[in-house]
């Protein structure tokens, strides 16, 4: 083993806390969660132990096998097996097997033991499977695999001790093991061999599971039941779209005041200039408005994180896989969708875990049609605008035009993908083969560190790229000065003003003025752009109250209702962030893909929004 | 007027930079890696910081929305 540094790969079934132990090890805080396929690309990280050795750990997608079905298995394979250029073999393998699912992971256990590399077996959460009545004799499953075999409890502090113990042990051993460099992809006999050697040591080494509780098992068969389940998971994201609108009020009101105040006080203490007006009208106005939906989106992932951890989310997977399956998506198609109600991009990415090409397109092309975070600031601005603050059969009104915004996202996705269905032709099956994790609390300490890395990112994007494209809004919505005898507000004349007016043309049919033009270009950056450009270019156009009163009152007073519901119908559809094109780029190899998927969500947004306007007309709302 | 001259200064630094901010941050990583290898050419006494820079955008790294895969 190298003296200097050891690579060392860490590799076991999907779910099994390989990530949890790569976070204890190296200090990381990588995403972890109570379901399979959360990590589909490698990553890595150091750890230096008291020895003053160091590991280079490597974090691998789970897999059940070394013959993949999926592209996130094949990373798993092809770094295991050294075929990766940019990455030598792994000096040693820790295979992380979660104790409360052993005989599947002692399968994978046996096969990566073929490759003769020197390898360690962490047993994972042994605390939940002592207590849950599992028990096996480690040092004969030692004995019998040829291998070390150590207790971790990951989400523990000092949970993984031991196998640093053990690491640094393996390391100063001169070890005689030399790899297998021809191994090939195991046949069906020998797979069948494995199962038999797999089961036999288990025997051998005493191991016993307990039965499932009769509890669990009824919940199970409520909560999966095909009408009750779906009953269930109904009322709680209806329940989850209620809550982001009443809880969030009045930490939302002390933002906003606290913006209003700092503006005025800019204007107060400083003198008249482009500095100040740079600082009140772009600044603070701008970004002021997106922080302020700060306490949404933080109620919004409180509910996501727990449904997470919970071990809940992939029953939701099974329960509409039903659904899925006759638009012709994967059931696996779940997850990956699931994950872009936070973003695209992990979404995007996540769709490697579907072994179907044509159906990892298909997930592909509907991800950005899930509603992102980044759209909550903008339904919300609306909403708040246009749709009064009261009840309606029991139920907040405003929650439930959110929650319906949100069914108009998948319902939408679900056409898209029936139609590419009907393009694509063929009827294929699509088997959902999926592990239900065991229900467990979510933890707090989870919970607390995700909001608050949440939090962080919504932040950091209000102070880095949305900070900056106010500022360079700000810029184009002031200059040049308007000329001389000039009777409308300045920005009128600006760069800014005239490209809206210029954009009106085309999205005055569906009720666009040239304030949200101006607005919608930015957006494509990160969506919630719009609503900061909103809040600077109100700001720039003359109307002072604009800066000292809430957004969405000025939008209130100044637009149609048939305005702000085309708008809302807009977003649904709306073209994704750049750099989701990017990822889907990178994802397909090819500009194809972005480029059908740019041509059609903007036909779709543009769709929705003349219908909308045209409806509200129709209706003699506007 | 005085007070005018330094705030209209300022404000210029701060587009000039958010426009180079913005620049960056929305290019995808080939129009990076073409502006640092440009960059590389015609700075010399940067090259060491240029080629961490390249070795960094080149690795596996979080987005800026969600940290979980690169651009």
């Amino acid at each position: 083993m190298s003296a200097a540094e050891s690579r060392i790969a860490l590799i076991g079934l999907p779910n099994c806390g390989k990530t949890a132990l790569f976070n204890r090890v190296t200090g990381s805080r990588q995403k972890v969660a109570n379901y399979p396929g959360v990590t589909v690309e490698r990553k890595e990280g150091y750890h230096r132990s008291a020895s003053g050795r160091r590991y280079r750990l490597l974090d691998l997608p789970g897999t059940y096998s070394l013959t993949p079905t999926t592209l996130d298995e094949a990373i798993t394979r092809d770094v295991a097996l050294g075929r990766l250029a940019s990455e030598p073999r792994p000096d040693t393998i820790v295979l992380v097997a979660d104790a409360t699912h052993l005989p599947l992971s002692l399968r994978l256990a046996l096969e990566v033991k073929r490759l003769g590399l020197p390898m360690i077996v962490v047993l994972n959460m042994t605390d939940l499977a002592r207590k849950r009545g599992y028990s096996i004799d480690r040092e004969r499953l030692s004995k019998e695999l040829g291998a070390p075999v150590v207790e971790t409890i990951a989400v523990a502090r000092g949970g993984a001790d031991a196998l640093i113990r053990y690491l640094d042990e393996l390391s100063s051993e001169t070890t005689t093991l030399t790899p297998n460099s021809e191994w090939r992809e195991p046949s069906a006999e020998d797979v069948q061999q494995t199962h038999i050697e797999a089961t036999r040591i288990l025997a051998a080494c005493g191991y016993r599971e307990p039965a499932r509780s009769d509890f669990m098992t009824s919940v199970d068969r409520f909560l999966l039941h095909p009408f009750f389940g779906l009953l269930v998971l109904g009322v709680l994201l209806f329940f989850v779209f209620q809550a982001v609108f009443s809880w969030a009020s009045l930490p939302m009101d002390l933002i906003d005041a606290g913006v209003a105040a700092l503006g005025e006080w800019v204007r107060g203490s400083m003198p008249d200039g482009p500095l100040r007006s740079l600082l009140a009208d772009g600044i603070i106005a701008g970004v002021g408005s997106v922080i302020v939906f700060l306490p949404q989106i933080i109620i919004l992932f409180a509910f996501i994180l727990a449904l997470e951890d919970s071990g809940y989310l992939p029953r939701a997977a099974y329960l509409l896989d039903r659904v899925m399956g006759s638009v012709g998506l994967s059931g696996r198609a779940f997850i990956p969708l699931l994950s872009s109600f936070a973003c695209a991009i992990p979404g995007i990415m996540a769709t490697r875990t579907i072994p179907s090409v044509r159906d990892r397109l298909a997930t592909i092309m509907v991800a950005p049609l899930m509603t992102c975070s980044a759209r909550l600031p903008v339904y919300a601005l609306l909403i708040a605008a246009f749709i009064p603050d009261r009840d309606l059969g029991g139920f907040n009104l405003q929650g439930l035009v959110l929650f319906a915004l949100y069914f108009a996202g998948v319902a939408g996705a679900l056409l898209v993908a029936w139609t590419l269905k009907k393009f694509r032709g063929g009827n294929d099956t699509h088997l959902l083969m999926l592990e239900l994790p065991d229900y467990q609390w979510p933890r707090l300490g989870n919970l607390a560190y995700g909001l608050w890395e949440r939090a962080r990112l919504f932040l950091g994007r209000a102070g880095g790229i949305i900070l900056a494209l106010m500022v360079v809004l700000w810029f184009l919505s002031t200059y040049p000065a308007p000329p001389v005898g000039a009777t409308g507000a300045p920005i009128e004349y600006s760069f800014a003003g005239q490209l809206g007016r210029a954009l009106a043309v085309v999205l005055a049919p569906i009720g666009f003025n040239w304030q949200i033009s101006v607005a919608l270009i930015p957006g494509l950056a990160a969506r919630e752009v719009a609503v900061g450009a909103l809040g600077t270019v109100y700001a720039l156009s003359g109307d002072e109250t604009a800066v000292s009163t809430a957004l969405s009152s000025v939008i209130a007073s100044q637009w149609s209702l048939a305005t702000g519901l085309a708008l809302l119908a807009w977003y649904v559809f709306a073209p994704q962030c750049l750099a989701t094109l990017a990822v889907v780029k990178r994802e397909t190899n090819s500009w194809r893909y972005p480029l059908i998927m740019t041509v059609y969500l903007f036909g779709l947004a543009y769709l929705a929004a003349f219908a909308t306007y045209r409806l509200a007309l129709w209706f003699s709302v506007g | 007027m005085h007070h005018d001259v330094w705030q209209q200064l300022i404000v210029a630094l701060l587009v000039i930079g958010s426009s180079v901010y913005v620049f960056w941050t929305v290019s995808g990583l080939s129009w990076r890696l073409r502006f640092i290898s440009a960059a590389h050419r015609t700075l010399p006494p940067l090259r060491g910081r240029l080629d961490r820079l390249r070795h960094r955008l080149e690795s596996p790294a979080g987005c800026s929305a969600c940290r979980s895969g690169s651009k």
